[in-house]
């Protein structure tokens, strides 16, 4: 978030991500990795939605890309009632599992049937196989997670947030991609977002 | 050494092709047909797990050497009829192609005897036990490290994995058993069924390694082979996942026990093969089973000290009470955890960074002259209000809470007596008197929630010296207080969050304290937490209505402005009124703001709610999204007054008749799963949630008003 006065004048696209997966598969440390290139080896529990905000400038000379990293409190399966809010403008899902965990793995099912398809809601759905540094513990092969990806219309990844390994690649990808996308559609809107009028709604949505 | 001289030239051919390097036990020196016994080279072996052991038996070799090389003279003599010897051959045939670990010229001569003698004869051949050292081939094979298509070729044609067999002497140990001439040569005659091991020799072997145990220390007696093991004993001690592996497939039994009662599970823990545990644990064996010592794999794994041996078994149905109850004493191996969270700092650099609420900072706390005095004279103003504190205490009024509490608590109550305060404002204290031994009882027991409890207390306040050490005191204290809890009240059994409060109740309280304590914040009207955990969190949303209703009336412009950038206060007052702001906030305030939830119970959080929007809103009006959202965040580390925020919070106090007022307009709405239960009375706490306690008539704990004036006659009588 530096060079606030100098970026000031470029227009915000603002993308947002969402990323889901089972409990400890490592959501909260890969959008620590991927905002603030930390990897805390403290575990975190996130209660409530876990938020940040990473910004790229040099992608287009008047836009901005302003890329919202939202992170659900989930743990238990009673925190599922999270209202749809929490997925409202989403461009992009990323669910995560942990290749070393079986349990997290069939999670990932769970987790997909959970998002919501409506109108407002139209989002690329990514499957992310996290902690791959563990190799020796590894339950679920590259090979059966991409099949698994495949059956469900998804893209797959593999990431480590630990030893930072393809994280910025993954983001960075989907990020420039939508935001190409965002820039060149004949639909946008160049609404103006001044910091004290309000957005215009469709400016948030990727339509 | 050299009177077995009874080879035939083609074996001395195929011999000159590879060096028989591979006699390194005196078995192998007595097999006839290895008869270019040169003993010397044993060093020269390739066997690369193996070696350790039979190192040390170099010296031995020549004198063990003779004396089998006399019984194995008799054998040709003894095997008269024709096809016995050609039978004979066959077998010594199989058994020095296994010495020469050549597979492929096995797999021939394998297929030639099967079409010779057919399949179940082959079979039966196979499971000869070697004259000499009374080994299964396969399990010899094991030992001479052969390859693993070698080893294979055993098993597909045929050989039994699950024979018990007596291993080859190590060093120290002193389960040898050498077979004396006439025992050989009388087990000759059946020397083509699988013959049993002797059992007579066995016994004693056996009691003599059980008295091993018993002498030795209990890491030697889990370092040390059993008098008669299986093949995957074998493979396990010496870490062989790939040959385990092999067995497991082929019908070896997973959970088969050596003579001391030690499965393979137990043997790869003590013996730190991690591999082999995750293979064996993967493969569905028994995790449960208890070796002669009475102990499981996983009692061993802690024993050692092999922190992610102990994980994995406690990932796979393993007992995660366990690892919390289970301290033997350990001499080397230090406790942190694999993660080894800390250990790049010793114990004094951490020490430095402490604070006072044993919060670990990254930076070492330096204090200067001004911040000395300022705190020399807090300490000070803080001994005086214990003082009074006390007094308070000895005469406590349970049935009302004073002007003169309330006005001592919004000053803040003393650390040191926080425990007594505590229990007092919540009655824990007397929810306990009532029900002495539940705890104690339900602490044994298992919970279904373990597991889920076991991955929070990995990561509840852990920057905090009291939960720092994993499985350490605090993180035992807080595992107990939270099973106890979802065994005691088995509907909401445990949820996040629940973790976070647990967590500072036992920094200040003793964990059976704690847990009445958390029970009352749960179960007591006026804080009844309990709902915001249940499923489908109602109060959470009623909670929200209410606080944004608040939030509109107190705050008109912010709310508006809130509104206008689509910032919903689910995103962020979910975690305050959760937790009571445990983490959004500097822990000395919140710590603050939870003395202030034990004297004007639940229903403060709004108030300081309100209060905390009403210091910022000056931020926050004009900004987008993303920038308000970095205001919350820098709360955790702003800089607040306490005295001066818990005096402001106080002030504004909003009056509970007007959060009931909005309360009573709350309509859930079918938004969650479990909303609907938002309107129903949470069901009744299962106050007894085993037989035992009903044995124990342990009363039920009053849960409603005209409980209540029970509880205080009870007391009063008392």
């Amino acid at each position: 978030m530096a060079n606030n006065n100098n970026t000031q004048e470029k227009e915000r696209v603002i993308i947002k991500f969402l990323i889901l997966g089972g409990s400890q598969s490592g959501k909260s440390k890969t959008l620590l990795r991927y905002a603030d290139n930390i990897f805390e080896n403290q575990h975190i529990i996130t209660i409530g939605v876990e938020f940040r905000i990473k910004y790229i400038d040099d992608l287009d000379p008047n836009y901005r890309l302003c890329l919202q990293m939202w992170d659900k409190y989930r743990g238990c399966e009673r925190f599922r009632s999270t209202p749809h809010t929490f997925y409202r403008n989403a461009s992009a899902i990323f669910v995560l599992f942990d290749v070393t965990d079986r349990e997290s793995f069939n999670y990932v099912k769970e987790e997909l049937k959970g998002i919501p398809h409506t109108s407002e809601c139209i989002h690329e759905v990514y499957i992310v196989g996290n902690k791959i540094d563990l190799e020796s513990k590894r339950v679920i092969s590259r090979e059966e997670a991409i099949q698994f990806a495949q059956d469900n219309a998804a893209k797959y990844y593999e990431i480590s947030a630990k030893e930072n390994i393809n994280v910025h690649q993954m983001f960075d990808e989907v990020g420039k991609a939508l935001f190409y996308k965002k820039i060149n559609d004949p639909n946008f809107t160049n609404a103006k977002p001044t910091s004290s009028a309000p957005p215009p709604k469709s400016y948030c949505i990727i339509q | 050494m050299d009177t077995t001289t009874n080879s035939t030239t083609t074996e001395e051919e195929e011999l000159t092709t590879r060096p028989a390097t591979k006699l390194h036990t005196p078995a192998a020196v007595s097999i006839p047909l290895t008869t270019t016994t040169t003993t010397t080279t044993t060093h020269a072996t390739p066997m690369s797990n193996g070696m350790q052991e039979n190192d040390a038996l170099d010296g031995d070799i020549a004198t063990q050497g003779v004396t089998i090389s006399t019984t194995s003279t008799t054998i040709p003599s003894i095997d008269t009829t024709t096809i016995e010897q050609r039978e004979n051959n066959d077998f010594q045939e199989i058994v020095s192609l296994i010495k020469e670990n050549n597979s492929n010229q096995l797999d021939r001569v394998l297929n030639e005897i099967k079409s010779r003698i057919g399949a179940e004869q082959l079979k039966e051949l196979l499971n000869t036990r070697i004259p000499d050292n009374n080994l299964t081939l396969l399990y010899y094979a094991l030992v001479l490290d052969c390859y693993n298509d070698l080893v294979l070729l055993l098993l597909l044609n045929g050989s039994d994995p699950n024979q018990m067999v007596t291993p080859l002497p190590q060093a120290s140990s002193n389960n040898i058993v050498l077979e004396s001439p006439e025992s050989s040569s009388s087990s000759n005659s059946n020397n083509r069924a699988p013959s049993p091991p002797p059992t007579e020799s066995s016994s004693t072997i056996n009691s003599k390694a059980y008295a091993n145990a018993k002498t030795d220390t209990v890491e030697e007696f889990y370092k040390k082979p059993a008098s008669l093991e299986a093949a995957i004993h074998y493979t396990v001690r010496h870490g062989d996942s790939d040959k385990m592996n092999l067995l497991i497939d082929n019908h070896a039994d997973k959970d088969i026990l050596d003579s001391v009662q030690r499965t393979p599970l137990i043997l790869a823990s003590s013996n730190g093969r991690m591999e082999c545990v995750r293979c064996l644990v993967l493969a569905k064996c028994n995790i449960t089973l208890k070796d002669i010592l009475d102990k499981t794999a996983l009692h061993v794994a802690i024993e050692q000290g092999y922190d992610d041996i102990s994980a994995t078994i406690t990932s796979n149905g393993g007992d995660i009470s366990l690892r919390y109850h289970y301290k033997p004493i350990r001499s080397s191996r230090l406790t942190f955890s694999s993660s080894a969270d800390y250990t790049d700092f010793n114990d004094v650099e951490i020490l430095k960074r402490v604070d006072r609420y044993g919060n670990i900072k990254d930076q070492p706390i330096v204090k200067d002259e001004y911040t000395r005095k300022k705190e020399k004279k807090s300490v000070e103003k803080e001994l005086s209000r214990c003082s009074k504190w006390l007094s308070l205490l000895k005469k406590w009024n349970y049935s009302k809470i004073t002007s003169k509490v309330k006005s001592k608590s919004v000053k803040g109550v003393p650390p040191r007596i926080r425990c007594e305060v505590w229990s007092h404002l919540s009655h824990s204290n007397l929810q306990e008197a009532l029900n002495p031994n539940l705890f104690e009882t339900l602490v044994n027991q298992h919970s279904s929630s373990e597991v889920v409890i076991d991955l929070d207390v990995n990561r509840a306040f852990r920057g905090n010296i009291f939960f720092r050490e994993r499985y350490g005191v605090g993180q035992v204290a807080l595992f107990n207080v939270l099973k106890v809890y979802s065994l005691y009240d088995t509907t909401v059994g445990y949820t996040q969050g629940m973790s976070s409060i647990a967590s500072v109740l036992c920094m200040y309280l003793p964990e059976k304290e704690a847990f009445w304590t958390l029970e009352r914040l749960m179960n007591r009207e006026k804080y009844s937490m309990r709902d915001l955990f249940l499923n489908g969190l109602p109060k959470i949303h009623k909670t929200i209505f209410v606080f944004d209703k608040l939030f509109v009336h107190y705050l008109p412009n912010l709310s508006k402005h809130f509104e206008s950038i689509n910032l919903g206060s689910m995103i962020y007052a979910t975690k305050w009124f959760i937790i009571g702001y445990l983490d959004s906030l500097p822990f000395n305030v919140s710590l603050r703001i939870w003395d202030l939830i034990f004297v004007y119970g639940y229903n403060i959080l709004y108030s300081v709610a309100i209060c905390l929007l009403r210091m910022f809103e000056k931020q926050f009006l004009g900004k987008a999204f993303e920038n308000c959202y970095e205001v919350f965040r820098s709360f955790e580390t702003y800089q607040f007054d306490e005295d001066e925020f818990i005096n402001f919070v106080i002030k504004h106090k909003i009056k509970s008749k007007k959060i009931e007022a909005i309360e009573k307009k709350y309509v859930p709405v079918g938004g969650g799963s479990g909303s609907q239960q938002i309107n129903s009375p949470p069901p009744a706490v299962s106050l007894i949630s085993s037989a035992d306690l009903i044995q124990n008539s342990v009363p039920l704990l009053p849960n409603n008003k005209k409980d209540k004036k029970k509880r205080f006659s009870f007391f009063q009588k008392k």
